[in-house]
């Protein structure tokens, strides 16, 4: 009777996973009996799932939960949540200890250490709609999702890392445009500095913080640069590489120019943003709407996207997405069955929408990877508020995502703090980048034998 | 030291209590025998189980565990194998290893002298009347008191860069014309980080000083008085002495707390900048949930452990003898 | 008292002053900032007082009510975490851990350390070195196997495991103190009873946890206020916020996007005023009871 009340996917079918193991059937035919009255992206699956995220507005993601509850009376779901500094070791312990959890966020920098240790597995094992959303999700978004040629989940946002300035302090200063290249912020900044501007550049930066490396990757890919080649082997020891190139302009904004606010959160650098203090940031896309909020920002209205600077204003683009853990395998069809019906209506089309990514794009200013909201109206209303929607199309389709390896989250964390102490002015930029290198090639030995 | 010297120690009349409190430090705390011959009881062993035993339960094989793994590659990823000291060799020998350890020694140097210091000007100055005293006593519970996170974030908002309450205020009121770069400058950083901690720990300190010198007894500074010390005569003869046994074990613990402080660094610097903040206890944070090397953490863990063991070893043996045990009520 | 120059008065009173200032501003200016609006705030240059001061975020975390600079929706919604919400919870489950935890520290810590101070069986001096020697292990070290133990026995997201792991952490503590206390009761007192042929046990009862109950209290308020203060264990052990101590929320508070300082400094008002309830307490059993035997000099 399960398979009864799942005609949309014909997902029984697909599941390349043998069905011999019915565990909990009896209870869900009883749960499952109005499966009649669900709308037909309603699974048939009883079980109780355990989600966690990221507590990022986790008011509106239980609220979203809720609603897929009540669109599925046989499942439950259960939300953990968890900070994001803390957010990739409460994983790795809830996987080694085997603490049940079904489905959760991941992103491209985790998803192939998570992938290579057996904890998370491809949505296109088991559910045979994966791969047709190939067609549906922007390509950064879908490469970013993409382990060893599978995909491993559907975005919950994809977002661009982007250049932002207050354009308002520019005018005021007599600078008629922002900067294009890395050489014209240089400048820009002495300029305001010259007006009175102690740190024109907010720059985010935690040795603790995921983003960095992240953020880096936007600034060389501004130069038309990448920081790994085909073979894994790192770009930037050469020192007219562009990563080379931004690595030292960042340590020389520092520590020579001292244009640089070294600001740990992107919290912290919107309200710094607010203040006045600072003109120019790379962030996170979806942080100009919290600057451009009237409700909490003092200078609401006075931000504004440009493109990533450098020579071909290309800029890193992710995903990050609901992802099938292992352990809902292992727990059984019904668990997956349960994974499936929540990952389609979280992340797939519902009745020619997307209604929770949609919802995250309009009251949050979330950037999305499926590619039809693009055109939705209330997106581009509500983004309006908040952008130049020309502007920032522009910049998505020179947003390109990261060659990923298994040992990226593992090496960033040598990175972070090597980054750190060059713009502390502990080794200079030259010196950085050869350890960083250094540790990239070990790491690289050891997973490749 | 028997019963018969303790009864005669117990001259003044003033208490009934004895003194002598911990044990001979070369002992390690471990139990004196008061009772001299006194017959063995089992009933002692079932009371002292319940404790032992959950104690036990979460240290053996914790412990156990992590030595195993420290002798190991141990993670998800690479494949495991035995790598004997490899792990050791790796951490000693690794990029940020020298400098954390340098950094967490001076640490440690700094914050605890200063700590007894102004723990002993506490003590002296809570141990006097004055109005408002009950209050500091009281209230000076809560910066210990406080999860070390969350203190840590009480004075992220104070030293904050761009809009901290310390720069707004210093502008305020004319001191500063420009904001100062408190948390990412290195020095002024490192100074935070030790502002936070002697905040949180100088509350224990004092009050353990405080107790101490509660119990010594007046009769002593009349005495002192009437031979005409003045207030660092007093010190030096009745004061210090009467502490000093209170003195070692604050030290000690103290040094232990430096030795360990992970959690104020982690919500105020996060090591930062650069490197100015980073203590080799957070590298086992790093190394075994961040970068997955659950070996090469615990060959971590394991070093801080013989450290911190080391150290406490090596300042028992260089009190003096006696001053842990007082031959003073 | 002691005649007191005008010197020695003026020395009292400024590092009073200085001190009082040094331990109590951060909370002063905790309190201020969660009655201020945050763009106030933020202000540069500073204008804290542009408008006047409100208690709506204290308003929201008790009763959901949303303060007005929040209101808006749409897109230029300002951001509102509900988490804040969970901070009551939070102090109440810390509440019921820290509870048990002292609760065990004084019947399981009194009944060791009693047996240290004063029977000698097999093992003794051992088992006690041992206790006190396992606080030296960095609690990092030995959070993953905490973990595994925990998850053997099912108590993942369960108030008893924390209270097993609290106390394992803080008995050494309590172990100690109370052996020293005991320790310097009259022996008279136990060899009298003895000879009138009570057992360890009645002595126990009878006449020594009588004769310590301010210093046992004391060691279990201390105990307490340990528990109620851990991050490390609680962040991994508790999975859901209906489960979570005060130390865990607030630090994911501070990490959250959505939670404005003025929101948080209120957060941290609201979870310190059990400390401040106990302060009391914890003075007069726990420095008293220091003060009045166990750590004399």
């Amino acid at each position: 009777m399960e398979r009864s009340a799942t005609p949309q996917h014909g997902r029984a079918a697909a599941r390349r996973l043998n069905r011999r193991r019915f565990v909990g059937a009896a209870a869900g035919a009883a749960i499952a009996a109005p499966a009649l009255l669900r709308a037909p992206w309603s699974a048939g699956a009883a079980a109780e799932l355990n989600f966690t995220v990221w507590n990022y507005a986790v008011d509106i993601v239980q609220d979203n939960v809720n609603r897929f509850q009540e669109l599925n009376p046989g499942i439950t779901v259960q939300v953990s949540d968890f900070g994001w500094p803390v957010f990739h070791e409460t994983m790795v312990n809830r996987f080694i200890s085997k603490t049940p959890t079904d489905v959760s966020y991941n992103g491209g920098n985790w998803l192939n250490e998570f992938a290579a240790a057996g904890w998370v597995v491809p949505l296109e094992d088991h559910f045979d709609w994966a791969a047709g959303y190939q067609e549906k999700v922007l390509p950064f978004a879908w490469q970013d999702m993409t382990f060893n040629g599978k995909v491993y989940g559907l975005p919950y946002y994809a977002d661009t890392i982007t250049f932002m300035y207050n354009a308002k302090v520019l005018e005021d200063a007599g600078i008629s445009a922002p900067p294009t290249t890395w050489e014209e912020v240089t400048e820009q900044s002495l300029q305001l500095k010259e007006g009175g501007m102690e740190h024109p550049f907010a720059y985010e930066f935690a040795n603790t913080l995921p983003n960095v490396s992240e953020a880096f990757a936007s600034m060389v890919f501004g130069r038309g640069g990448e920081l790994i080649d085909e073979e894994n082997s790192p770009l930037w020891t050469d020192p007219e590489s562009p990563a080379a190139q931004q690595l030292t302009w960042l340590v020389d904004a520092k520590n020579e120019h001292d244009i640089l606010a070294i600001l740990d959160h992107e919290t912290t650098i919107t309200k710094a943003m607010g203040t006045g203090q600072h003109a120019f940031t790379v962030m996170y896309n979806y942080n100009l709407a919290a600057l451009n909020n009237a409700a909490t920002s003092p200078r609401a209205g006075e931000f504004a996207l440009a493109l990533m600077p450098g020579e071909t204003h290309e800029c890193y683009g992710f995903a990050k997405f609901y992802n099938m853990t292992q352990m809902a395998v292992e727990r059984g069809p019904e668990v997956i069955d349960a994974v499936g019906s929540f990952i389609e209506y979280f992340a797939g089309e519902v009745d020619g929408t997307y209604p929770v990514a949609k919802r995250w794009a309009v009251e949050q200013g979330l950037g999305f990877g499926q590619t039809a909201l693009l055109d939705d109206p209330e997106v581009i209303e509500a983004y309006s508020a908040w952008v130049d929607i020309d502007l920032w199309r522009e910049q998505l389709e020179l947003a390109r995502a990261r060659r990923q390896t298994i040992w990226y989250g593992i090496w960033s964390e040598t990175f972070h703090p090597l980054l750190g102490q060059a713009l502390a002015g502990e080794i200079d930029a030259a010196a950085c980048l050869q350890l960083a290198a250094d540790s990239w090639n070990e790491l690289k030995a050891s997973v490749e034998g | 030291m028997g019963r018969d010297g303790k009864t005669a120690r117990r001259r003044d009349g003033k208490t009934s209590r004895e003194s002598e409190v911990v044990g001979r430090a070369s002992s390690s705390l471990s139990p004196h025998h008061p009772m001299t011959p006194s017959p063995l009881r089992l009933e002692g062993a079932l009371m002292a189980a319940p404790v032992l035993l959950l104690v036990a339960i979460f240290t053996i094989y914790p412990v156990g565990r992590a030595i195993y793994q420290s002798l190991r590659i141990e993670s998800p990823i690479f494949p495991a194998r035995f790598v004997g000291l490899k792990n050791y060799q790796d951490v000693i020998g690794g990029l940020f290893f020298k400098e954390a350890a340098i950094t967490t020694l001076w640490f440690a140097a700094i914050t605890v002298p200063i700590l007894v210091v102004i723990g002993v000007l506490t003590a002296l100055l809570l141990n006097e009347s004055f109005v408002g005293n009950a209050l500091l006593r009281v209230g000076m519970l809560l910066p210990w008191a406080l999860p070390a996170t969350v203190a840590a974030l009480i004075w992220k908002w104070i030293f904050l860069d761009s809009w901290g309450a310390l720069n707004a205020g210093l502008y305020a009121t004319g001191l500063i014309d420009n904001y100062i770069p408190w948390l990412t400058t290195p020095s002024l950083a490192r100074m935070a980080v030790i502002v936070v901690f002697i905040w949180t720990q100088l509350p224990l300190v004092a009050i353990f000083l405080l107790a101490a010198l509660q119990a010594i007894p007046n009769e002593l500074y009349d005495a002192a008085a009437i031979d005409g010390a003045g207030v660092a005569g007093r010190f030096w003869n009745v004061t210090f002495p009467g502490i000093r046994p209170m003195l070692v074990i604050v030290t000690l613990y103290e040094t232990l707390m430096a030795f360990t402080n992970f959690d104020i660094v982690y919500a105020l610097t996060q090591g930062g900048p650069g490197t100015a903040t980073t203590m080799v206890t957070y590298f086992t944070w790093v190394e075994s949930f961040k970068k997955l090397d659950f070996g090469k953490g615990s060959a971590l863990a394991v070093l801080i452990a013989i450290a911190s063991l080391a150290l406490i070893l090596v300042l028992v043996r260089a009190i003096p003898k006696g001053a842990l045990v007082e031959e003073r009520t | 008292m002691r005649k007191r120059s005008p010197l020695r008065r003026a020395v009292i009173y400024g590092g009073a002053i200085l001190l009082a200032l040094f331990w109590f501003a951060p909370f002063v200016l905790v309190v201020v900032g969660s009655v201020l609006p945050e763009v106030n705030l933020l202000s540069y240059p500073p204008t804290w007082f542009a408008d006047p001061p409100n208690l709506q975020t204290y308003q929201y975390i008790f009763t959901g009510k949303i303060p007005e600079s929040f209101e808006q929706r749409g897109a230029l919604r300002s951001m509102i975490s509900n988490e804040v919400r969970d901070v009551p919870r939070a102090i109440f489950n810390s509440i019921v851990v820290a509870t048990a935890v002292m609760l065990i520290n004084v019947l399981l810590g009194s009944l060791a350390a009693y047996a240290y101070a004063r029977i000698r069986f097999p093992g003794r001096a051992a088992s006690f070195n041992f206790v006190l020697m396992s606080r030296l292990i960095p609690t990092v070290a030995i959070a993953v196997p905490y973990y595994l133990i925990v998850q053997r026995f099912g108590g993942i997201n369960s108030y008893w495991a924390l209270i097993a792991i609290y106390s394992v952490l803080t008995l050494p503590f309590t172990t100690l103190v109370l052996t020293l206390y005991f320790r310097g009761l009259p022996v008279e007192i136990d060899e009298a009873a003895r000879v009138e042929g009570a057992s360890s046990w009645r002595i126990l009862r009878d006449i020594a946890i009588p004769l310590a109950l301010p210093s046992i209290i004391g060691a279990g308020l201390f105990a307490f206020m340990l528990a109620y203060s851990e991050f490390l264990f609680a962040l991994f052990i508790t999975t859901t916020s209906d489960r979570r101590t005060l130390p865990v929320i607030l630090g994911a508070l501070s990490a959250n996007t959505d939670v404005t300082w003025n929101m948080l400094m209120a957060s941290i008002t609201v979870g310190t005023i059990p400390t401040l309830i106990l302060a009391i307490p914890v003075w007069r059993f726990m420095v008293r009871g220091l003060t009045s035997g166990a750590v004399r000099g």
